[in-house]
């Protein structure tokens, strides 16, 4: 075995310029798929975290009436504990099950300013401030001012509504809501903070206020429309959803709550991740499409070398050994072709993770509020996607080299020798 | 004398083309691989282009026909917040400007329609939509929304009558012959109703009319706002898409003693989709660009590989006094050669992929997008369309990029010495 090692690092470097066009080959593709899957990656993380932050957690609890009808905003679903003892007991109990840090609860509503003829609608949102301020990246996005306080009564607005509504950190805002009895009524709240996030929900339509100062205009004392479960990572939340779901059942057994885990509530992200096969068979395609190189080349190479194949064969060697021979070279320039491009596009996703890339600005001014895309994308730098694209640039090659291998092992030896 | 080294040009490049192409069958086997990616990379793009036209010019349609109309006559303030919908700066309609307006040429229809934002109450709940106000009987001269009803007929001139998309009256439980209320903020900053019965359910490919329209007579809501007999806008129909430039220069002289209105076309308001479409079309370049990089590296491979092989014949031809520019020459030919045969392999595959996607065409719901509101005039199956155009660019661009990447190979090959060339071995 060592004597074929031998025998493929020396043909390698016989003609160095061939050697050196199928690794820049492969090199390229390698360094193309680091780049391709750290942007894809990125785009998708972004979107994962936004949607865990501003919408459901990792893991929610809504009514069972209200998830059909979230669009709507009821107020006549709440969350409001087991047998109606009160959302701050439910989130008590929910907090002493094990691997469950926190405890997000919002109170969310539809609501609608005026100005002169107009009218804005937008989306009211109490939340208890702490919780907020730990779990997402609100207080980055509060460009002006700073977060409403409990028991306050304080607003914090996206800047798109205080533009429309030509008014400024310090002012005051009245809005106009529908109580849970479903009268018509309307608050003044001072305004205490501007959001200006890129994210077309925050900075258009939600409005944040401290979640008792929500109850008590709402007519809603110790209720909430949804509760958010936080665990230590999203990635690994099967435990706990399911001690959450057999806690529920337990407590809630006519089923009223539906508890449910980040990836059932946003069909995008659904789709993102079968995106994200589709996407693994473009990488894989990619490098195929360099090895088409090597496998040119190798084609070249057993050509030439048909008299020497058919020596060796001749003195001895198994057909099996010459195959093994002809993948041992196309491994090698497979290690050697995804090294290098590994190193170069590990350097280009550092870059490009620190830099960003401004890709969809004017694209994604027509897309809805619902999806939480930022117009900077930062691919993301990580060693699994460098040894992924490693494994798969030496992987892919080395297949491919079977085709000219078996060409290779394939010779008679007496024809071999006969031949040119 | 002239003439002579002229024909002898011409035999000579005849000749060297001849041998070019006997070089490129040499290999056919290495030929064909590398023209595959070239292939492959073209088809991808023509696939793509295919694919996108058709969901733009779905998104086009759903815009004239149930949005827009080919033209719009606004108030030029209005414009500038047309997305708050404001019930100032509107349109009052007086009979001398219909007759005016009626004088474009092409014309097929004029519709004056009222958009307000209002909030929709089932009783139970309540919801923030869009109310457009218009005469059903003109509109059916200009959009052809009561060709989606699934369920019963148009609101009629002056009855309390409305017409809801499916998906909004299925999230709001309601049915044909239920009750609803509008609550809207009047001209005067009042808030006050407009109660009408549904009379019928639209289910259109334009998602946004499935589930956040109300559609009510423009008699009612004008008196509901106490704007008397002013509108947001006039949408006009021509009789053709290919008229809407002359059309709007037209009957921008004909407005020209209001300088207050403008005519805006379906373009303008479709500016959101031509921006996506412009983001989504650098992504096909950029895949299309690897790809053919990929390309090029086969290409330059190929030549690199057949000269090594040609060292002797490379040598022996020097020796006889073909000159490098030659041999240049008809290594170049080889690859754009090259070019040409992906060239054509991936244009005919394109040709097959566009036929498939004009006949079965794509279902937004493969895709999850089904029922979902993105934000975008689309949902439901688009097909693909031709664009003639895009062949023959990708396929120029295959050949010129085997062209360029094959220079400085052929250069690498010609310089070698002949001497060195012939004794290779």
């Amino acid at each position: 075995m060592k004597f074929l090692w031998n025998i493929a690092s020396k043909n390698l470097f016989r003609n160095k310029l061939r050697s050196s066009v199928s690794i820049a080959a492969i090199a390229l593709s390698v360094c193309l798929v680091v780049i391709v899957r750290g942007f894809i990656l990125g785009m998708l993380d972004s979107m994962v975290a936004l949607h865990i932050q501003y919408n459901s957690g990792h893991i929610k609890i809504v009514d069972k009436e209200y998830r059909q009808k979230e669009r709507l905003l009821s107020l006549n679903y709440p969350v409001d504990g087991f047998e109606g003892e009160g959302a701050e007991e439910m989130t008590s109990e929910l907090e002493k099950i094990a691997g469950i840090n926190r405890v997000v609860e919002r109170l969310k509503f539809g609501a609608a300013a005026s100005k002169d003829d107009k009218l804005i609608g937008m989306l009211g949102w109490g939340v208890n401030p702490e919780d907020e301020l730990a779990f997402t990246n609100i207080e980055r996005e509060i460009v002006e001012g700073r977060m409403v306080q409990k028991g306050n009564r304080e607003i914090v607005l996206g800047t798109g509504i205080l533009d429309k509504m030509d008014l400024n950190v310090g002012e005051k805002i009245t809005i106009f809501y529908t109580t849970s009895f479903g009268s018509f009524k309307g608050s003044t709240f001072k305004i205490v903070g501007r959001v200006k996030s890129d994210l077309k929900l925050l900075d258009d339509h939600v409005i944040y206020l401290p979640l008792d100062q929500a109850q008590r205009i709402l007519d809603m004392p110790n209720q909430v429309t949804e509760m958010l479960l936080l665990t230590p990572d999203y990635n690994k939340i099967k435990p706990m959803l399911s001690d959450v779901r057999s806690f529920f059942a337990e407590n809630d057994p006519e089923g009223r709550y539906e508890v449910l885990g980040w990836e059932e509530t946003n069909s995008l992200i659904g789709m993102f991740r079968i995106a994200e096969h589709i996407y693994n068979l473009i990488y894989i395609m990619l490098v195929l499409l360099a090895s088409f190189v090597v496998i040119n080349t190798m084609l070249m190479i057993v050509k030439e070398r048909t008299k020497e194949i058919g020596m060796m064969c001749a003195l001895g060697l198994k057909s099996r050994d010459v195959l093994n021979m002809f993948l041992m070279e196309g491994f090698s320039m497979g290690i050697v072709g995804s090294f290098i491009g590994v190193i170069l596009g590990g350097i280009g996703t550092k870059i490009l993770s620190i830099v960003g890339i401004d890709y969809y600005t004017d694209a994604l001014n027509g897309v809805s509020a619902e999806i939480m895309m930022k117009n900077v994308f930062y691919p993301v730098f990580t060693f699994e996607n460098l040894i992924f694209s490693f494994i798969l640039g030496v992987v892919v090659t080395t297949i491919a080299c079977i085709i000219p291998a078996r060409r290779a092992a394939r010779l008679e030896p007496t024809e071999a020798l006969r031949s040119m | 004398m002239v003439r002579l080294s002229a024909t002898r040009g011409v035999t000579e490049s005849v000749f060297l083309i001849k041998l070019a192409l006997k070089n490129l069958t040499r290999h056919k086997r290495r030929t064909l691989i590398t023209a595959s990616v070239i292939a492959l990379g073209l088809f991808m793009y023509i696939y793509i282009d295919s694919m996108m036209i058709g969901m733009i010019n779905l998104s086009f349609d759903n815009i004239i026909d149930l949005e827009a109309g080919h033209l719009e006559i606004v108030n030029s303030q209005y414009w500038e917040e047309k997305n708050e919908l404001p019930l100032s700066n509107l349109i009052g309609i007086e009979d001398n400007l219909i007759s005016e307006v009626k004088k474009t040429p092409y014309i097929k229809g004029m519709l004056p329609r009222l958009k307000f934002k209002a909030s929709l109450n089932n009783g139970i709940d309540e919801l923030p939509i869009i109310v457009w106000a218009v005469d059903s009987d003109l509109e059916r001269n200009v959009l052809t929304t009561s060709e989606h009803l699934v369920e019963g007929s148009m609101p009629q001139k002056g009855k309390m009558e409305a017409v809801i998309g499916k998906d909004l009256a299925e999230l709001m439980d309601l049915q044909v012959g239920d009750f609803i209320t509008l609550v809207v903020k009047t001209k005067n900053g009042d808030y006050n109703t407009i109660d009408p019965v549904i009379t019928g359910l639209l289910q259109t490919s334009h998602p946004a009319i499935n589930d956040s329209i109300v559609y009510v007579p423009l008699e009612i809501a004008q008196k509901a706002l106490n704007v008397e007999n002013q509108v947001s806008e006039i949408v006009i129909r021509l009789e053709d898409a290919k008229y809407t430039k002359t059309a709007g220069v037209e009957l921008s002289n004909l407005l020209n003693q209001r300088p207050e209105l403008e005519v805006e076309t379906w373009k303008d308001l479709s500016q959101d989709i031509i921006a996506m479409n412009e983001a989504q079309n650098m992504e096909n370049q950029f895949i299309i660009s690897i790809i053919l990089i990929i390309a090029a590296v086969g290409i330059i491979n190929v030549i690199i590989l057949s000269a090594l092989e040609r060292l002797e014949e490379i040598g022996m031809m020097k020796a006889m006094g073909m000159r490098e520019r030659e041999i240049i020459f008809s290594f170049m030919i080889e690859s754009v050669g090259i070019g040409i045969l992906g060239g054509i392999m991936g244009c005919f595959l394109g040709a097959i992929g566009v036929i498939t996607l004009k006949k079965y065409g794509i279902d937004l719901a493969w895709f999850g997008f089904d029922g979902m509101d993105y934000g975008l005039p689309l949902s439901g199956v688009f097909y693909g369309e031709w664009n003639l155009p895009v062949f023959i660019f990708v396929f120029n661009f295959g050949v010129v990029v085997s062209f360029l990447s094959s220079i400085l190979p052929a250069r690498w090959a010609a310089r070698k010495n002949p001497i060195d060339a012939i004794y290779h071995r």
